[in-house]
């Protein structure tokens, strides 16, 4: 148990949340990177920016565009769903806070895709 | 499906309904006066398919707002009635035997052919026929309610001699058929999509049942949103001038006849978020015209000589909803009922009302607590609370809400007639995804939420491990690896290649039985040592794809496809889904071949 500012971080929490971040997440950027927000950005920022992305990239909003364009704007707002489900929980914020913090954000990882599922995922916290 | 649509009869009384729309600023075209100049593109219609009534409103491009569409009688509501009667008057006009009459002209028939007139069957979408609640509206309903062959709940009518089953689906898209022939008729041009009102605790399956319904009426898409998250948007079209970049919380509750809606949906500027939705799927408005009339047989009984007849309870039924409704306003109401065995007459007052139905207020009110807490929403949080549906018009439930929340006040609509806000909420929503583009109507966005949460079946433990949390913001999508348990006991022989066994469940338990089993999935593992990728995608309209990756197979799995195979009728399944299923004989065969259990790797 480790305790960041106000919040007390369980390791099994952290390794749930890193288990999100593998959810077809792109590991170079970062929640705050999806959502274009400053680190230390405000709750009432990062929901701003939440609905104006999502008045982007939501399916219902990208209606009248080509297949292709619409099928790209839905996978960026998974990624912004993603982020902003982390972001907008204090708690789970605290918690990506401290991975960043002690650099063991996941850099590399198993996504989805078949190839890599060859090898054995690798243990992110191995105890 | 065909149905018997009589030609649209333009009537004297027409006017009347529109004297009384609020909405109607003058002098202004009537929604079918005109062609509208549509742009080209998929033209959505918003449905209010509730219980007892269906109303039907769209986006008028030429006035660039929504309007209620009037049906062929020039009312802008249509009761839910459909009836299949063998009538000789019907059969001059040149109806086929077999083609249902729907609405105004269907509710003249209950009298004279109850057992061929079917009314509130919205809450048998989606039951099996072993169901209690099943047993309970089948007292109270003239027609017959059977089983078909997949266990689940059918509705039995007698034509030509001949007994017909229709599911509750059938006699939903029926009404649909008619809803979209009557909309194309008003608004004269082809409708493709609709946005329909379901009640925010529809399952997944009762989801698919009403899409499903939508297609056969000839829908290609068909959106459903909660009956309380359409309230909400009307109420932010509605609601007085609001500082901007603040967003307000509001608590939207909707009482039908057969179902309690309940939703906190945060209002920005331009996007409706809905943090959290319950329901009660079953219950309503309509259990008090239960509870009367089991008053009303009670006190009968008293009289010796009265024998009911199930025409009689009919009646009762009836005069029941009619007293219920003048209580609203009245303190009390004489009224009389004609019987068989002569008339009824008697006087209810609304205190003996609310002591009949004392605990149905408590019933209310429990999903108002369980949203709140789910949105971690303090109450002082809630702006406003917008009541909307038939029920919500008891005095006695309006003063228990607004007990609940302290300095809050109800609102009610200003513009909109709050019997209509449902039907409103949903003909904006079907506007922006008709791909309309005006200024002051579509340019916002409702991110709706998953109603249940979906989670898998972990067998070491034998309970359901949730993978995506109710009231997760759709699209939504996640990712999980399982490692497959090799068996315990050593294989006898050389052992089939093993399979691993995934059960797919809804449902807000960690019990297997209280939860919906949606779907077995089954792939083969190549050595014991490898892992399983599962993801669950889950679209805005809620179709849930579980993609399966095990080394180099790759499955993908629709989960959502019509029939769905939720009471365990594997043929019924396969032809759903399309995956193999591992049977009881099959196991059998291959004790030592299938995995023991999966373990998610957390």
């Amino acid at each position: 148990c480790v305790r960041v500012g106000s919040v007390d971080i369980r390791r099994d929490r952290i390794r749930r949340i890193s288990q999100m971040l593998t959810t077809r997440w792109d590991h170079q950027k970062s929640p705050y990177d999806v959502l274009h927000v400053a680190r230390g950005a405000s709750l009432k920022d990062i929901k701003s920016q939440y609905y104006k992305l999502s008045m982007e990239y939501h399916p219902d909003r990208t209606i009248s565009k080509p297949l292709e364009e619409r099928t790209q704007c839905n996978q960026t707002y998974i990624l912004v769903q993603n982020a902003y489900a982390i972001l907008s929980d204090p708690r789970k914020r605290a918690e990506y806070d401290y991975i960043l913090a002690t650099r063991i954000a996941p850099v590399v990882s198993y996504t989805r895709a078949p190839t890599t599922a060859a090898g054995q995922p690798q243990a992110f916290w191995g105890d | 499906m065909p149905t018997a649509m009589p030609a649209p009869t333009p009537t004297a009384e027409r006017g009347d309904e529109r004297g009384r729309e609020p909405m109607t600023v003058s002098p202004e075209p009537s929604i079918r006066s005109r062609s509208p100049s549509l742009p080209p593109g998929s033209h959505y219609i918003g449905i209010d398919l509730g219980t007892t009534l269906l109303r039907l409103c769209a986006y008028h491009p030429d006035l660039q707002t929504v309007r209620f569409v009037p049906n062929e009688r020039d009312k802008r509501k249509t009761p839910c009635f459909v009836a299949f009667p063998d009538d000789i008057e019907l059969v001059e006009s040149g109806r086929k035997a077999c083609d249902p009459v729907v609405g105004e002209e269907a509710q003249r028939w209950l009298f004279k052919y109850p057992k061929a007139t079917v009314f509130s069957w919205a809450q048998l979408v989606g039951l099996k026929f072993d169901d209690e609640r099943v047993a309970f509206y089948q007292r109270y309903a003239p027609y017959r309610l059977v089983k078909d062959k997949y266990a689940r709940v059918c509705v039995e009518i007698e034509h030509d001699g001949r007994q017909k089953h229709y599911r509750p689906e059938d006699l939903t898209a029926i009404l649909l058929t008619y809803a979209r022939q009557n909309a194309e008729q008003a608004l004269r041009h082809p409708i493709t999509g609709s946005v329909i009102t379901v009640p925010a605790g529809y399952t997944l399956l009762q989801r698919d049942a009403t899409k499903e319904a939508a297609r056969q009426a000839g829908f290609q898409h068909a959106r459903l949103i909660s009956n309380a998250a359409a309230a909400a948007i009307a109420f932010g079209f509605d609601r007085p001038a609001h500082p901007t970049s603040v967003t307000e919380y509001v608590l939207s509750f909707n009482l039908g006849a057969a179902h309690i809606d309940c939703a906190v949906v945060g209002i920005d500027e331009e996007v409706f978020e809905v943090l959290a939705s319950a329901g009660d799927v079953g219950f309503g408005a309509a259990d008090v015209d239960v509870r009367l009339l089991m008053h009303f047989v009670q006190d009968l009984s008293k009289q010796s000589n009265r024998k009911l007849t199930s025409l009689d309870l009919l009646s009762l039924r009836f005069g029941a909803e009619k007293i219920k409704k003048a209580l609203s306003t009245a303190d009390s109401i004489s009224h009389t009922i004609q019987l068989s065995s002569g008339a009824y007459a008697m006087t209810m007052t609304r205190e003996l009302l609310e002591t009949l139905c004392a605990d149905f207020f408590d019933r209310c009110l429990v999903p108002i607590q369980q949203v709140l807490v789910e949105a971690k929403m303090d109450i002082t949080k809630i702006s406003k609370v917008v009541l909307s549906g038939g029920g919500s018009h008891f005095p006695k439930l309006r003063d228990r809400i607004s007990s609940l929340f302290p300095g809050n006040h109800i609102y009610d609509f200003a513009l909109i007639d709050k019997h209509k806000a449902v039907g409103y909420g949903a003909g904006i929503e079907s506007a922006l995804l008709s791909g309309m583009r005006s200024p002051n109507i579509t340019n916002y966005l409702l991110i709706d939420s998953l109603s249940f949460s979906l989670g898998i079946l972990d067998t070491t433990t034998n309970t359901i491990k949730t993978l995506l949390k109710r009231n997760t913001a759709l699209p939504a999508q996640t990712t999980v690896t399982l490692r497959p348990i090799p068996p315990t006991t050593p294989p006898t022989s050389t052992p089939p290649a093993p399979i691993a066994v995934i059960k797919l469940y809804e449902g807000d338990t960690t019990d297997p039985k209280t939860c919906h089993l949606l779907a077995t999935l089954s792939t083969p593992i190549p050595t014991q040592d490898k892992h399983i990728t599962l993801s669950i995608d889950v679209d805005v309209d809620r179709t849930v794809l579980v993609t399966l990756v095990s080394d180099e197979t790759e499955k993908n799995v629709r989960v959502t496809d019509y029939p769905m195979p939720v009471f365990d009728v594997s043929e019924d399944w396969e032809r759903g889904v399309g995956v193999t299923v591992v049977g009881a004989g099959e196991r059998k065969g291959q004790a030592g071949g299938e995995v023991e259990g999966m373990e998610i790797q957390d």
